[in-house]
């Protein structure tokens, strides 16, 4: 059996078998197949490749065997009919079928040219009908597919080579085709994802060059745009222009019914132009906010739900460089020790030790007060403030241990003091500014309604973009008051932010000027937050509830609103009917015929293999006793002469078997020469007279039948001695 | 080559597209096998570079130029997988392989080798590389080849060759020879010597052998006094091998052709180099020639600092202004060569100056001046046409 031929078929047939086999099971929408059935409708091709190389002898063994043994087969299944269905596999004949046809196929491929182009370009259209989702074609189908296309071209490659050596172009194949499959099985090994590949890091790098060119040319003024945009500039700008670049992700976990805020820097001091932050103390401001605001409504009211509720988000930073961690006020999340996403409290900010890289994601919990609910304002305008106990129950909310004491309620009138140090500011108001908000707050009861009837009364005012310029002779809060209520002509965020902030110092509350960004995000779902989302906001702290979020910009307010319990539990309820519990049924018992029947199958499936063996075995026994008849009768029926070339050749096969068979380019003669010192002369002696035989003119030679045979016996008895299992085969063969 | 490079940029560009508007195994398969391909080419070209080996061999101790050299050389594959191209290029500038072209390409399946018996010609005496100068090897899908640098280069000397020639076209062997002839023919009292080995039979005096009972040959009178004189210029006129090798060849090759001619018809010669190496050495019999060979083939070419002390040299020696001829082969007719062919005419002494140059072959320019006669040869072509 010539292997390099066998290989080299095999190449093609199994590829093409197995691509048919898989485009089949796309077409006909077969049901999964187990890997050990695909490899069983794979084998009459590789079956069929094997017969077709063998010798005359192996093709009678191996079909009688293969008979025997589905004989073998038929008899147990027979006896198991009545419990093993073989009408529902069916549907693997036509598999079985389609692999004897693709056998043809390939043989065909391997024979000839035009054959095989054709085969590869059938190869090529598959993967492009799964692509297109013509047809389903399984991963193992597709691979196949392309490596009949690539064998296909390496031949062809090969065929038009050429090249002097050792040429032969099927060998050429086999020996190069192991590096094709590694391509082949490399590339079918990895998981490739559903989607289409979105480049997000050439998208992110194509961003990144167009905003470093933006800001490159804003620093040199090749440009006066201003670029809507969180930054850490407290500057009142005029002028901008609104950008879409993407900058963060926001995923809300829960439904919020309400903007997120994302706090970004927060500012205590104004100079009439722009703000500053000056408010460089390490107290975690944001946490006693929290604990103020939660220990205080405790004292107030057992039902914190009724006037805050946490809400889970996370922030993923796609494309902003940024050491502002960007999360909502009354965080409960705590990033003191998290690692890369470390960040400390300074002034009432969060900021990470350093500027953060892209793609850092965070996940975020905080708290959404209940502001635009009665009860809400009801509270607020009460006397409630945090104790200590209350105190020790909010740290138990926030889940704070507490360490060091820190965040201790001792500690709470120092945090009240720095508010009122920082965040406080004499602001003198003109008399016409002063009339005017007399008359806005008139009949107000508290300090928490006269800022709700001022973030009313802006968001009435005018929004723009593009407001003038605050005149360079204004340099205090009081200045830019009048300018902007009294003359101005609208503004955006950060106008009526300032204004707001100013108007409440100037009633004697701490308040502050925010930047950061505000999405809409009042359902649970992903945001993609754009530049032209960053915002201004003013925060008021009133003592002993904490600080509250306003909204004066004129468009951009929105309700921040949700029953208390009180409220829901007097609504209508919907009449929902309620699923049954579903019950588990019950372990049967197992009757005792199927416990018979199991015993019978442990017979039966002894029976499966020894049948068939038993089978394959007495098929052995009688072919090698009836070959060895037949061979005797022809050898008796020879005559001398053929007689001797027959026990020559026979002894030429067994100095094969001991791996010294003659070698292409070599005489007999040169042959025995070769052989002599690992041999001696006396196995060998046959060779002249074999050569003799065959060349000579005469027809005969000097030597006998029975010296031949001496010869063949004397090489029978080596092979016994170096490797006893050819003997053996050599035997029995 | 091209072609297939080509192809594969077009199916990796299509690959990309597709994996852009197309999820799924098919579009990010054909990605991977595309992108895969070239990669796993390459390794195997790597590994390949890595695991072939090559053999050369000459048969000959000592190699002659214009003398073919049995060369034989091996590709061998020792490892599992074939070795799809592999082009052997050798070095060509100064010697050449006999029916080996640089364009076949070869394959070598798993364990095999290939064996090429061929010849060796190199073009010119000196010392140069030979033999395998580079293999080339390509890969299966004929994507990618890697060229690399034989690591064992071959370096030979390479000896002159020694030409024969007929006829010297630039003067008359008679006139020399016919004189020396007279004065052995009219007088019976020729002086003689006893017979050497190498000495021409013509020269036996048989009437004097049967008289002394011994081989004798003929001893001219006046043959030490009226010999040639050649002078080889050992100048490198030039840096660069491919300018100075072909010259420095033939230089040789026409000191030893004039010389063996001269031999040839008993005029024995006077042979001096510019270094003077073997000074003077007489030539008159085979041995002596072969002596002179072995000179000849071991003297170095090098720019002379000075030239003109040199030749100045040479204008004191009076032995050369008692030679009847005196040739002069050079690579550069300057001032001093001048003077010395002028200091010689003035005795009295024919000059011939062989001026080698690199000029197309088939061309050749004599020029005269005084008693000198210069001829041109070219370094390139069939020594018989030039002298």
């Amino acid at each position: 059996m010539n292997m390099t031929a066998l290989i080299y078929d095999l190449i093609y047939i199994i590829p093409v078998t197995a691509a048919a086999e898989f485009c089949y099971a796309g077409l006909a929408d077969t049901q999964s197949i187990s890997p050990l059935v695909w490899a069983a409708v794979l084998l009459p091709s590789v079956y069929l490749t094997l017969l077709c190389h063998l010798s005359l002898k192996a093709r009678l063994m191996l079909t009688g065997v293969t008979l025997a043994g589905i004989a073998g087969i038929i008899i147990v299944f027979r006896q198991l009919a009545d419990h093993i269905s073989l009408s529902d596999k069916a549907y693997l004949l036509p598999f079985l079928l389609i692999s004897v046809l693709s056998y043809a196929a390939g043989i065909l491929m391997t024979r000839f040219t035009s054959a095989r182009i054709a085969g590869a370009l059938i190869c090529l259209l598959l993967p492009v009908l799964a692509l297109f989702s013509v047809i389903h074609l399984h991963k193992a189908g597709i691979f196949s597919a392309m490596f009949v296309m690539i064998i296909s071209t390496a031949d062809r490659i090969q065929h038009r080579w050429k090249k002097e050596g050792f040429t032969d172009r099927k060998t050429h194949m086999v020996y190069t085709a192991p590096f094709l499959v590694i391509i082949i099985a490399v590339s079918s090994f990895i998981r490739y994802p559903a989607e289409p590949y979105d480049w997000h890091f050439v998208i992110a790098l194509r961003d990144g060059i167009v905003s470093a060119a933006d800001r490159i040319s804003y620093i040199f003024g090749t440009t006066n745009d201003v670029i809507t945009g969180f930054s850490d500039d407290g500057y009142l700008l005029t002028g901008l222009h609104s950008t879409g670049k993407a900058v963060l992700t926001l995923t809300a976990r829960t439904d919020t019914g309400s903007p997120v805020y994302l706090y970004g820097n927060v500012s205590d001091s104004f100079d009439g132009h722009g703000w500053k932050h000056t408010d460089d103390s390490p107290i975690p401001e944001r946490t006693f906010d929290v604990l103020e605001s939660i220990s205080s409504v405790k004292s107030y009211s057992d039902l914190l739900t009724d006037y805050y509720r946490e809400s889970d988000i996370s922030v993923e930073y796609t494309d902003l460089k940024t050491r502002y961690l960007l999360a909502p006020s009354k965080l409960t999340s705590d990033f003191s020790s998290s690692g890369k996403a470390s960040a400390t409290q300074n002034g009432g900010n969060y900021t990470f030790r350093r500027c953060n890289p892209y793609h850092l994601k965070l996940n975020e919990s905080y708290l959404l007060a209940n502001k635009d609910n009665p009860a809400f304002m009801d509270y607020m305008q009460s006397n409630a403030h945090p104790d200590e106990k209350n105190w020790k129950e909010a740290l138990n909310v926030i889940k704070e241990d507490n360490a060091g004491g820190v965040l201790s309620y001792d500690k709470y009138p120092a945090y009240k003091e720095h508010i009122l140090k920082y965040y406080t500011e004499d602001v003198p108001l003109s008399p016409a500014l002063k009339e005017k908000l007399e008359l806005l707050y008139s009949g107000s009861v508290s300090k928490f309604e006269k800022m709700k009837r001022l973030e009313a009364a802006m968001n009435q005012m005018k929004y723009t973009l593009d407001p003038a310029p605050v005149p360079d002779e204004i340099n205090s809060s009081s200045g830019f008051l009048d300018y902007f209520i009294l003359e101005g002509d609208g503004g955006y965020c950060s106008y009526y932010a300032t204004a707001f902030a100013l108007l409440a110092r100037s009633e004697g509350l701490p308040s502050r000027y925010v930047q950061g960004y505000r999405i809409n995000a009042d359902r649970k779902g992903t945001y993609t937050v754009t530049s032209d989302m960053a915002h201004a906001w003013p925060e008021v702290y009133f003592e002993g509830k904490g600080w509250v979020i306003f909204e004066p910009t004129p468009g951009f307010y929105s309700e921040s609103i949700w029953a208390t319990k009180n409220e829901a539990s007097t609504a209508i309820p919907d009449s929902i009917p309620v699923k049954p519990v579903f019950d588990p049924p019950s372990a049967v018992p197992v009757s005792a015929s199927v416990s018979q029947d199991m015993a019978a199958g442990r017979q039966v499936s002894a029976a499966f293999f020894l049948i068939p063996l038993s089978l394959i075995a007495l098929f052995f026994i009688l072919f090698i006793i009836i070959g060895r008849i037949v061979r005797r009768r022809i050898i008796s029926g020879l005559d001398d002469m053929s007689k001797l070339k027959f026990l020559a050749r026979d002894s030429l096969s067994i100095l094969q078997l001991l791996r010294l068979g003659i070698r292409e380019d070599e005489t007999l003669s040169e042959y025995k020469q070769r052989l002599l010192p690992e041999i001696g002369e006396a196995p060998l002696s046959f060779i002249p007279g074999y050569e003799e035989l065959l060349y000579s003119e005469k027809g005969t030679i000097c030597m006998t039948p029975e010296e031949f045979q001496d010869c063949r016996t004397r090489l029978l008895s080596l092979l016994k001695k170096k490797n006893r299992f050819r003997y053996i085969l050599r035997i029995i063969l | 080559m091209r072609r297939n490079r080509l192809i594969l940029a077009a199916l990796w560009i299509l690959s990309v597209i597709c994996i852009s508007f197309y999820g799924g195994s098919v579009s990010y398969g054909f990605f991977a096998v595309v992108t895969l391909v070239p990669v796993v080419s390459l390794i195997y070209l790597l590994l390949v570079l890595s695991r072939f080996k090559i053999y050369q061999h000459f048969e000959c101790p000592e190699i002659v130029s214009d003398h073919i050299v049995p060369f034989y050389f091996t590709l061998q594959n020792e490892d599992l997988f074939a070795f799809s191209g592999i082009r052997v290029s050798f070095y060509s500038d100064f010697s050449s392989i006999e029916g080996l072209s640089d364009d076949i390409e070869y394959e070598l399946l798993p364990k095999t080798k290939i064996k090429k018996e061929t010849g060796l010609i190199c073009r010119y005496r000196g010392e140069y590389l030979v033999g395998i100068k580079s293999v080339t090897l390509c890969d299966y899908l004929r994507l990618f080849r890697i060229t690399c640098k034989n690591r064992e280069p071959v370096r030979v000397t390479v000896n002159p060759d020694i030409k024969r020639i007929d006829n010297i076209k630039s003067f008359e062997t008679d006139a020399v020879s016919d004189r020396e002839n007279e004065a052995n023919l009219s007088h019976p009292d020729v002086t003689v010597r006893d017979y050497a080995t190498g000495d021409d039979i013509r020269r036996i005096n048989w009437k004097q052998t049967a008289r002394l009972q011994k081989l004798t040959v003929r001893n001219y009178i006046g043959e030490e006094k009226d010999g040639i004189g050649l002078l080889t210029d050992t100048e490198r006129i030039s840096s660069n091998i491919s300018d100075y090798l072909p010259v420095e060849n033939r230089i040789l090759e026409i000191s030893l052709a004039l010389t063996l001619f001269l031999k040839d018809r008993n005029i024995p010669v006077y042979a001096y180099t510019l270094r003077g190496e073997g000074a003077g050495c007489v030539i008159d019999s085979s041995d002596s020639f072969n002596s002179f060979y072995k000179t000849m083939s071991s003297v170095i070419f090098e720019r002379t600092q000075d030239r003109s002390g040199a030749y100045a040299s040479f204008m004191d020696n009076r032995e050369l202004h008692s030679k009847r001829i005196f040739f002069i082969i050079t690579s550069l007719v300057d001032d001093p060569v001048r003077e010395f062919a002028k200091s010689l005419n003035t005795g009295n002494v024919d000059v011939v100056i062989y001026l080698v140059k690199n000029i197309p072959a088939g061309t050749s320019e004599s020029d005269s001046f005084f008693h000198t006669k210069l001829l041109t040869v070219p370094a390139e072509g069939n020594l018989s046409d030039f002298l």
